[in-house]
């Protein structure tokens, strides 16, 4: 990274800022959306993210996140933070419409695309306890590594492998249990 | 209950599969690149049962505008009164972006021209986030499809190209090499064109007799204007391994399936593919191919390629009018095709020409989504739709790219490159 892409003050420059948000904006609304399993309120937490983002422009880079490259990082531990509030709101504010799709956090149009096992793996997704559900998808949604789920969302290593293996059995028992 | 690691391993693959395949249906509406101009003044509270989302509408009027900047960039590379519709392939004003990631198949380093290797390419940037390489006793020397914008399928084939194997590699998010395995029968044919059903379970291709060295010619195996030709096309079904094959009625009036192009309707539902009809250049005067693009039921059981197909595109051996259609394919959400055509320019240079052309025939005028210009001689790779149907890979007169607003964005490979897919 150069220094022309830093503002003026040593933080990001709004064409950077653009950058990223070009760059992963849809890989972070489905990673809310897989967390959520509401694709819209995983769109809301991803706006939410960015308007932080921008209203931090220039204090960026405190913590370790002044360049794109080290934004990245920043920005999933912020979408599964800004997840976790929506899931506190959601428990006060219980939504009669919750889905009008068999399987979250697709619309109805686009579970029809996929096969019924997959539907099944979605759905037994969405079930598991929230901590499950987040190391799932960042390991197999984005790829993570342990150290890095671990740095993401605050636990150690060995609570990521844990939890990990739990959340796979969890998902094992369901799927066998709708053979 | 105890549970085995196979277990584990198991619902870990069909999770990552599952998570890869929602990834690729889930539409995610464009945002602004302008973070500023998303920033809500004040949120409205939520609606119950519905989203109160406040912040779209700034959203909303940006998204407009590019629409109206796309649109007008769009018509002056429109053929015959074009239509802008949302969600017609190039068309990027409607959805999340192209795939992540596209693949291309080249020549390794310091190898015989056999030992291809397939990179994996982030679109954006075109940086190589991983390689795959063939197994033992196998080479890569086969077309490559997607199935999902993380989910690939190539041709493994035996050195001497007289057996060929589908080798399904998976992506994660990151554009690493998750998996990357042989799936299904061994095939006793050199498989020159494949396609992947939506949802990955089914394949389907176009295999002839390899020759000696794994060459064509050396095959003698018949081609017409540079396009080898099958006599058959087949469907794998990966989870059972049964193969249903459909055959051309009758050889000897002279028409045969092409080698490639092969697609499928985004619903799955039908194989189309491109059949010749006799005719095609006669001493240098560039005429139009006869030719026919057929949409085959594939919940046939196989047997007469005519008896189990629609026409979707016909046109007759002769000179060429407007343009020259030279193949079809599928893409884009309804009954679109997508032909690559050579009109002739006035200076009377042959140039190149992508068309989306609504059906059924003769339905409205066909549109021009690219010029690409001059070929020139520069070797043409074709067109391939993501599955999806929407974004564009485009191998044209020598350049690399994706088409959006009527432009080639370009995109990085090898010069040594085989195949491409996204």
């Amino acid at each position: 990274m150069t220094s022309s892409a830093r503002a003026p003050d040593g933080g990001l420059a709004s064409g950077d800022m653009a950058a990223v948000f070009r760059a992963h904006r849809a890989e972070l609304v489905r990673l809310a959306a897989f967390i959520l399993a509401d694709k819209g309120a995983g769109e809301d937490v991803v706006q939410d993210v960015f308007a932080q983002m921008h209203a931090r422009q220039g204090k960026l880079g405190d913590r370790g996140e002044g360049t794109p490259a080290d934004l990245l990082p920043y920005l999933h531990r912020a979408v599964v933070n800004g997840c976790r509030s929506a899931l506190r709101r959601r428990r006060l504010i219980r939504r009669h419409a919750e889905h009008d799709s068999p399987c979250p956090p697709l619309s109805a149009e686009e579970a029809a695309l996929l096969s019924e096992e997959r539907r099944q793996v979605l759905a037994a997704l969405a079930a598991l306890p929230r901590r499950r559900r987040e190391v799932l998808v960042l390991r197999f949604y984005l790829g993570l590594s342990e150290a890095e789920i671990a740095a993401t969302l605050g636990i150690s290593p060995g609570t990521v492998k844990s939890t990990a293996a739990r959340g796979l059995a969890t998902l094992a028992d369901a799927l066998k249990e709708t053979r | 209950m105890t549970m085995h690691d196979d277990d584990l391993a198991r619902t870990a693959d069909r999770l990552a599969d599952a998570l890869g395949a929602a990834a690729a249906v889930m539409e995610v509406p464009a945002g602004s690149s302008d973070a500023a101009s998303a920033v809500p003044a004040k949120r409205a509270p939520r609606s119950w049962g519905g989203r109160a989302s406040g912040w779209l509408v700034p959203l909303t009027a940006a998204a407009g505008v590019a629409a109206i900047v796309l649109a007008s960039v769009f018509a002056v590379a429109a053929l015959k009164g074009p239509s802008a519709r949302q969600g017609s392939p190039a068309d990027t004003s409607t959805s999340g972006g192209p795939p992540p990631f596209y693949v291309t198949e080249v020549q390794a380093k310091g190898t015989s021209s056999l030992a291809n290797v397939i990179q994996v390419h982030r679109t954006s940037g075109g940086a190589v986030t991983g390689t795959v390489t063939a197994p033992a006793g196998w080479i890569l020397s086969g077309p490559v499809s997607a199935a999902t914008d993380r989910e690939f399928f190539a041709v493994a084939a035996r050195p001497d190209c007289q057996a060929s194997r589908i080798l399904r590699f998976t992506l994660t998010a990151s554009g690493r090499v998750a998996s990357s395995q042989l799936a299904g029968p061994t095939i006793k044919e050199w498989l020159w064109s494949v396609a992947v059903a939506p949802g990955g379970s089914q394949v389907a291709f176009v295999g002839i007799p390899g020759g000696p060295s794994c060459s064509f010619y050396n095959a003698g195996q018949p081609s017409v204007d540079g396009q080898f030709i099958g006599f058959s096309v087949s469907v794998l079904d990966l989870p059972s391994g049964t193969i249903k094959t459909w055959s051309q009625a009758d050889r000897s009036t002279g028409a045969d399936v092409y080698a490639t192009p092969l697609s499928w309707a985004a619903d799955g539902s039908r194989l189309v593919l491109n059949y010749k009809l006799p005719g095609g250049r006669l001493g240098g005067q560039i005429r139009q191919m006869g030719m026919e693009v057929l949409a085959l039921n594939t919940d046939t059981t196989g047997g007469s390629i005519q008896a189990a197909s629609r026409v979707l595109w016909s046109q007759q051996s002769g000179p060429c009018h407007d343009y020259c259609i030279t193949e079809g394919i599928f893409a884009g959400p309804g009954d679109t095709l997508i032909a690559p055509a050579t009109p002739l320019h006035p200076s009377g240079d042959e140039t190149s020409l992508v068309l989306r052309i609504p059906l059924p025939q003769r339905a409205g005028a066909a549109a021009a989504v690219l010029y690409a210009g001059a070929s020139r001689g520069a070797p043409w790779y074709g067109i391939f739709p993501d599955p999806s149907g929407r974004y564009l890979l485009a191998g044209i007169n020598g350049k690399l790219g994706w088409i959006s607003g009527g432009r080639l964005i370009p995109l990085q490979a090898e010069p040594q490159l085989s195949w491409i897919a996204w």
